[in-house]
């Protein structure tokens, strides 16, 4: 009897230092996650994912930093630095969405890094890394016009030491960057259009029309705005509402889809509580006034709606299911930009620009503008733009790119007129997290 | 579900049948049983024949007459709580017999098993801390945690909340650790019991406490290791202490005995918050839309004729209502309890069978708390060297559940934050939800969420006898659990919309585990040698799957198989651990004791490079009353120093935390993706924890005084961190092994029978602990999930990091803060570390008067200097800067209104002032507030029925018993209660010391009868 409690003993130690090794069974290793085009494909929809995260935060904050909107709580204008203290109390942007655009660019480096070496058919590797690339373009392009000049980091990261000692590129040099992946991705594209849901070459002329009007490259802005306009793929909807009654509109070039297992949770920012909300954010009630005017908003009152007691709220992301997309791109903007870029360009179209204008005007139910003058249209263009693109994070930067931030914001509260405060800060923790990383001036 | 104990009647019915009845009269043995010390009656002792054919209690006098159906000599067995059990031989009824019965306090040199080791209390050098079921009796609480509150120096415990059911923050010595627990482990009969909060549902700051499976009345004892050589043989578990429950047991030839016991009593907040009116709410804002500047046409409160588009108009501050809700969503709660136990044991076997129904319900509405558990020791012997014992528990749990805290769908915020100057109804009688939170009364009419839990926990264990002092002994252990959520919103509710919505999941915890134990012990003349030797293994494994339905038909119809739109999900994760273990302990003529321990701990949890990690202990100890030169033996019944160094470890940290993974669900437009979830480190190992004690445990003037004394210095290093990295590389953070912090600490007990007559007994413990918690090395910040809770070197953890506010400017009314860094601005470089949430002291203070048959305990608890963060007052007290969206308490009509004002709020301004600061920034000092306080935690007045009244009626004795809760609260603290603290930090647990909207602890009176038969 005692040999067998030995013989147990013995088997109890030994047969088990093998099941120390516990395999988890919600993960992958890190290591060669990205193999073969299916998991190549697999990892760019994650990068998706991750857009549709940092897309999120962009709309958020930079709705949430300009006039458009309020912190219903609050009832104010939120300057911007408050967030660096996070004092504003409960601030879902993750103090803009710092950690998220990079979690997203880690991921896009993985496929950019291993996809090349892959042996796969060339049109469908070309189609993953050009998408790819888009992302990439995207979220530094946010990036920057959320901090102003970032750390630009091009490969993946396998350590905690990836780009170690990279420091802040300029404002400009990140938006270079961002032409040049808008440029790699634009020469491996073909011209089709599968899904306005996937980032397609049309998306990439529309954000480098973009790019360039932040960089004041107003010829090639006008141009890259005049292929998706004149392509014949895209229509603007007979009604604004239509942007956003349905996925995908005629209008949209691209966009983050949403659905109810996948939920978009700005109607919880945007909804009241009886709509199962939070109303955490509110239209800035001077906007609304604007907007009801027949005069100035025209059919773009449809975009507000009084909740009941006067208060007005948020109609874009107003699906209570969750399924609400962030139009990342879509048509009007483009009509915009060119009308922008017509004004300002060394030679300027008035007329072209008149007639972009009063594209935009014509669907609110507006008669076309009777101006002439440059300097008068570019307000208008200003104006129109406040309204047409009210709740889709372009506001902030449209004043502050202008160099009207110090008059317009100003107005609210003059901590704007400080041109340090016309970007945001980087989050207090991300700054302690990287010795690399140096706050903005002014925080 | 099971509404009534059923299970408890019958069980009643089967012991009925086997109570022994009536014997034919032989003769009568008298006599009297009193203490060996004082010779005071033991009123309730027990003398029967050894056979259990006959038996009697004694009575005031300590009289007994016990009728012998038997020829003399027969032996007759003496029995009482507390007192070593004596067995004599009676060889005539002439003579009355005197018992004199021995404390079990005077066992110096009995053997006792202490976690896997043999050894004597006099041997022992480790600090060790064991409550007894009787210091539990009179203290009202459904769970242990409650029960033990203050009664072990050093082992801080604190409520989260007065919700039955749900956790409270448990402390050993301090705090060890940043990201891994700082909870105890929980060790139940052998049984490694999980304490993981199963539920996935947030519940706004509170959590399902697993520890309240366990029904206290089960319990037999509570042992608390606390220093390195009592934990070591626990390895990479133990650096936070080891609680050891041991639950009732029968013993062998012992009298079946019935034990019922019923309690019932009331609850109620005792203070609530005091808000401002409608009109005053209405007065505040439009003073701080004045002083921000604003257009004052624009006014919110302003007549309502005064229309301006986009601009609403709530009408003029003295047309405003005024609705007071919190008084809606408290009540008086009723708490029941019924346990029924019986023990029995004939020569060779003895069991313990313990029924259990406990429902109490919360002071807050939709709030309870419902446990039936059932359980069953039993004690086997299969030969003379050979025993079986088996511990075995079943418990369900039933509770309704309700976001308390945090968040806007909750009750308890729905009524706190609402302004009072809405109404709860619109006019068209539909529930008005005009700011963020939900309506109360949609809640209060519409909710319906819960859980249960299903719990088995069991032990089989098998002891040989191999030779004289050599046992071995395998047990098998187990501990399951299946807890299921059910969730449903209906279209009244914000979660519900726009067509109702429903949850349900479950959550499968498993833990297995055996063990292989060597003992020995044996004394040879002088010497005494104790040695054990193990091995065991556990694995542990926690299955969840949830499912979400969306899209009711009809609010009628709750069940996910009515939604339209249906989601599911389903995870898993495993951890095991494999441990050798060994230890021995030398002690020489009671003078002399030596202990040496080692474990040696494998984990799956650590990374490939460092799998095992070895955790050695050393302790010694001198009773210096033994040797011949001390001089006071008259005076001393013991007086021994101890000292003890080892390491302990802690290794509770994510399953995989070491391996470089990608996580899936990462899916966008209805694809399946991946995504980086965390970056790899195989060099990940345990945290290590370095302590050493030094003891005094001395007992006086025939152990009337009992005094211990400990000092600890515990240092852990290889912290698991979630050490930052830079964001720009896609990850926020690494674990990896890097930080230190300390503990040292003073804890002091004291027991006193300060009276101890026939008539009269009085009885106090004391208890007093100190704790010095220190992050001694940092390399990267840590902030807690809210910003003032941030961690700094140099500092405690829970350290309160904000603005100091240093009052109201009397000239302009503006609040004024430290400008630390002397630049004219308040900026970040401002705030600083104002306090923390540890108190200087905690302990208790507990008095038990025994007059006779009727007997007092008073137990008053206490903590001193820790400091609270009143994030509800924050939020209450906003000087208009939240404007229409919530309410405020009362205090905030005190406003600063003219210059000279003083004592005063800032005046309300939601604009910056000129440095950049703000009149009600929320990271102040100006809310960090003292939280000490003394509770009169219960007194409980009892009486025991006399025995010739309750023998007629065929009872060995009856008492009942009165118990006051929370009596009395003395604190300088603003709000209801300082002892609350919102669990909004998960097992990271940096969040200590917030008041974050948690309901007050309850006053309660219950009355309580006890039975045995």
């Amino acid at each position: 009897m005692k040999k067998r409690y030995i013989f147990l003993l013995i088997s109890a130690c030994f047969a088990f230092v093998s099941c120390l090794d516990q395999v988890p069974v919600d993960s992958v290793p890190g290591e060669g996650v990205v193999k073969d085009l299916k998991s190549a494909q697999v990892a760019l929809t994650g990068a998706y994912d991750a857009a549709q995260s940092y897309e999120a935060l962009q709309v958020v904050t930079m709705n949430y930093a300009s006039d458009n909107v309020l912190l219903y709580s609050a009832q104010a204008i939120v300057v911007p630095q408050f967030k660096a203290a996070g004092t504003a109390g409960w601030d879902p942007t993750d103090g803009g969405g710092f950690s998220s655009y990079y979690s997203g660019i880690n991921q896009v480096n993985t496929v950019l890094k291993y996809l090349p070496g892959i042996a796969a058919e060339e049109s469908r590797k070309n189609d993953l890394l050009c998408q790819a690339y888009f992302l990439r373009a995207l979220a530094y392009f946010d990036l920057a016009r959320t901090y102003g000049g970032v750390q630009l980091i091009l490969e993946p990261s396998e350590s905690p030491d990836n780009g170690k000692g990279i420091r802040k590129s300029s404002y400009t040099d990140v938006l270079r960057q961002v032409k040049s992946d808008l440029e790699q991705a634009e020469s491996l594209f073909g011209d089709g259009l599968t899904s306005k849901a996937t980032a397609s070459v049309w998306a990439v002329y529309a954000l480098k029309a973009r790019v360039c009007l932040y960089l004041e490259q107003w010829d090639e802005a006008a141009q890259y705005a005049s292929r998706v306009i004149g392509s014949g793929k895209f229509s603007l909807t007979p009604e604004i509402t239509g942007i956003y009654n349905a996925p995908l509109s005629s209008e949209s070039i691209f966009e983050l889809v949403f659905s109810s297992a996948d939920r978009l949770p700005f109607f919880t920012y945007y909804l009241p509580s009886d709509k199962g909300g939070r109303l955490d954010y509110i239209p800035n009630p001077d906007l609304v006034a604007e907007l009801l005017n027949p005069a100035l908003g025209g059919k773009r009152a449809q975009l507000v709606r009084d909740k009941g007691d006067g208060v007005y709220v948020v109609e874009e992301y107003a699906k209570q299911d969750g399924s609400s997309s962030i139009l990342v791109l879509r048509l009007a903007e483009q009509y915009l930009i060119r009308a922008e870029a017509r004004l300002k360009s060394a030679t300027p179209d008035i007329a072209g620009a008149c007639a972009d204008i009063n594209v935009i005007r014509s669907r609110a139910g507006l008669p076309d503008t009777e101006l002439t003058d440059a300097a008068a249209l570019l307000r208008l263009v200003e104006q129109e733009r406040r309204y047409e693109l009210a709740f889709e994070g372009h506001r902030f930067n449209d004043i502050v790119r202008t160099g009207r931030a110090a008059e317009v914001f100003g107005a609210y509260d003059p901590v704007f007129k400080d041109a340090n405060y016309w970007v945001l800060p980087f989050p207090n923790n991300a700054i302690l997290a990287d010795e690399d990383l140096e706050q903005n001036p002014g925080y | 579900m099971y509404r009534k104990p059923v299970f408890l009647l019958i069980l009643l019915a089967a012991v009925l049948r086997v109570l022994p009845l009536g014997a034919v009269e032989d003769g009568i043995l008298r006599g009297k049983i009193v203490d060996s010390k004082t010779g005071a009656p033991l009123v309730g002792a027990f003398i029967a024949l050894e056979d259990h054919s006959a038996g009697a209690a004694a009575d005031l006098e300590g009289a007994f007459s016990l009728r012998v159906a038997a020829r003399l000599p027969v032996s007759v067995e003496v029995s009482f709580i507390g007192y070593q059990t004596q067995i004599l031989s009676v060889r005539s009824f002439d003579e009355p017999l005197t018992v004199s019965l021995v404390e079990d306090g005077e066992l110096l040199e009995e053997v006792i098993v202490l976690g896997y080791a043999k050894t004597t209390k006099n041997a022992m050098t480790s600090a060790v801390n064991t409550v007894q079921s009787e210091a539990l009796e009179n203290i009202q609480s459904s769970d242990i945690n409650g029960k033990i509150q203050g009664a072990v120096p050093g082992l801080l415990i604190s409520s989260n909340a007065g919700i039955p059911g749900t956790s409270s923050m448990v402390r050993l010595r301090g705090a060890t650790s940043i990201t891994a627990a700082n909870t105890p482990i929980y060790i139940v009969d052998g049984v490694f019991v999980s304490t993981d909060n199963p539920g996935r549902t947030d519940l706004g700051g509170l959590a399902i406490d697993p520890i309240a499976d366990i029904n206290p009345e089960d319990i037999l004892s509570i042992t608390v290791l606390k220093d390195a050589s009592a934990t070591a043989a626990y390895g990479a578990r133990a650096a936070n202490g080891v609680i050891i429950i041991n639950t009732k047991r029968g013993g062998y030839n012992q009298r079946t005995q019935v034990n019922f016991k019923a309690q019932l009593g009331l609850s109620q907040a005792d203070r609530l918050w005091e808000l401002v009116t409608g009109p005053e709410h209405a007065e505040i804002v439009n003073e701080a839309w004045r002083n921000d500047g604003k257009d004052w046409a624009k006014r919110p409160f302003r007549p309502k004729s005064e229309v301006i588009s986009g601009s609403p108009a709530y009408g003029s501050p003295e047309e405003q209502i005024t609705v007071f809700r919190l008084p809606e969503v408290f009540r008086t709660a009723l708490q029941q309890t019924y346990n029924l136990s019986v023990t029995s044991g004939n020569e060779s076997t003895s069991f313990y069978i313990g029924g259990e129904y406990t429902n109490e319900d919360a002071i807050l509405k939709l709030i309870d708390f419902e446990r039936m558990s059932l359980r069953f020791n039993l004690d086997h012997q299969l030969r003379p060297n050979l025993k079986l014992s088996s511990s075995n528990a079943v418990v369900y749990t039933d509770r309704h559940l309700m976001r308390v805290g945090d968040g806007p769908a909750g009750l308890f915020q729905a009524a706190l934050h609402t302004p009072t100057f809405q109404p709860v109804f619109k006019e068209d009688g539909s529930y008005n939800k005009p700011v963020s939170f939900d309506n109360h009364q949609a809640i209060l009419d519409n909710w319906n969420g819960g859980s249960n839990n299903f719990r088995v926990t069991n032990s089989i264990a098998l002891t040989w006898d191999i030779a004289e002092g050599i046992t071995w002994k395998s047990s098998f252990n187990n501990d399951r659990s299946i807890y299921l959520e059910r969730f449903y919103y209906n279209t009244n509710l914000i979660y519900g919309q726009p067509n109702g919505a429903g949850v349900e999941g479950t959550n499968t915890s498993n833990v297995f585990s055996f063990e292989h134990l060597l003992n020995f012990y044996r004394s040879f003349s002088k010497t005494t040698l104790s040695a054990f030797l193990g091995n065991s293994f556990q694995e542990t494994s926690i299955q969840r799957s949830y499912m979400n339905g969306k899209d009711y038909p009809s609010d009628l119809l709750t069940r996910i198989v009515s939604s339209a739109n249906q989601t599911a999900t389903s995870n898993g994760t495993s951890s095991s651990l494999l441990s050798f273990f060994g230890g021995a302990n030398l002690s020489y003529d009671s003078r002399y004791s030596l202990d040496v321990t080692v474990r040696a701990d494998g984990s799956s949890r650590v990374g490939k490079n460092n799998r095992f990690g070895y955790f050695p202990a050393v302790g010694a100890a001198w009773n210096i009353t033994n040797e011949h030169f001390f001089p006071w033996k008259q005076t001393f019944n013991s007086l021994k120093l101890k000292a003890s160094i080892g390491l302990g470890g802690n290794e509770n940290i994510g399953d995989f935390a070491s391996l470089a993974l990608w996580n899936g669900g990462a899916n966008y437009d209805g694809n399946a993706g991946l995504e980086p979830n965390q970056l790899g480190n195989p060099d990940l190992k345990w945290e290590t924890t370095r302590q050493w004690n030094v003891g005094l445990n001395a007992t006086l003037w025939h152990q009337r005084v009992d005094l211990e004394l400990n000092y600890y210095d515990k240092y852990t290093y290889d912290l698991l961190l979630a050490r930052t990295v830079p964001w720009k590389t896609g990850f926020q953070s690494i674990v990896d092994n890097s930080g230190e912090i300390s503990n040292r600490g003073v804890e002091f007990s004291l027991s006193t029978v300060n009276v101890e007559k026939k008539a009269f007994t009085w009885k106090t413990t004391f208890t007093l602990a100190h704790n010095e918690n220190k992050v001694e090395k940092l390399t990267t910040d840590v902030t807690g999930n809210y910003t003032p809770f941030k961690l700094f070197e140099g500092y405690p953890l829970y350290s309160m990091w904000v603005y100091e506010y240093l009052g109201v400017d009397p000239q302009t009314g503006d609040a004024i803060y430290n400008d630390i860094s002397g630049d004219g601005k308040i900026t970040v470089a401002d705030k600083k570390v104002v306090g923390n949430a540890w108190p200087k002291m905690e302990g208790l203070l507990r008095n038990t008067f025994t007059f006779g048959p009727v007997s007092l305990d008073v137990n008053f608890y206490y903590k001193y200097g820790n400091k609270v963060f009143n994030y509800t007052r924050m939020f209450l007290e906003s000087g208009g800067t939240r404007g229409i969206t919530r309410s405020m308490q009362k205090s905030s009509v005190n406003y600063w209104k003219a210059p000279g004002d003083t004592g005063v709020l800032p005046r309300p301004k939601s604009t910056a002032n000129a440095d950049g600061s703000f009149n009600y920034e929320g990271q102040s000092s100006r809310v960090v507030e003292d939280g000490s306080f003394i509770r009169l935690k219960n007194v409980t007045l009892s009486y025991v029925l006399p025995t010739v009244l309750v023998q007629k009626i065929g009872l060995q004795r009856a008492s009942v018993n009165v118990t006051g809760g929370n009596l009395l609260l003395l604190t300088r603290y603003t709000g209801p209660d300082p002892e609350v603290n919102v669990n909004r930090d998960g097992v990271n647990g940096l969040v200590q010391g917030m008041d974050f909207g948690m309901p007050p602890q309850p006053r309660s009176f219950t009355i309580g009868l006890n039975l045995t038969f």
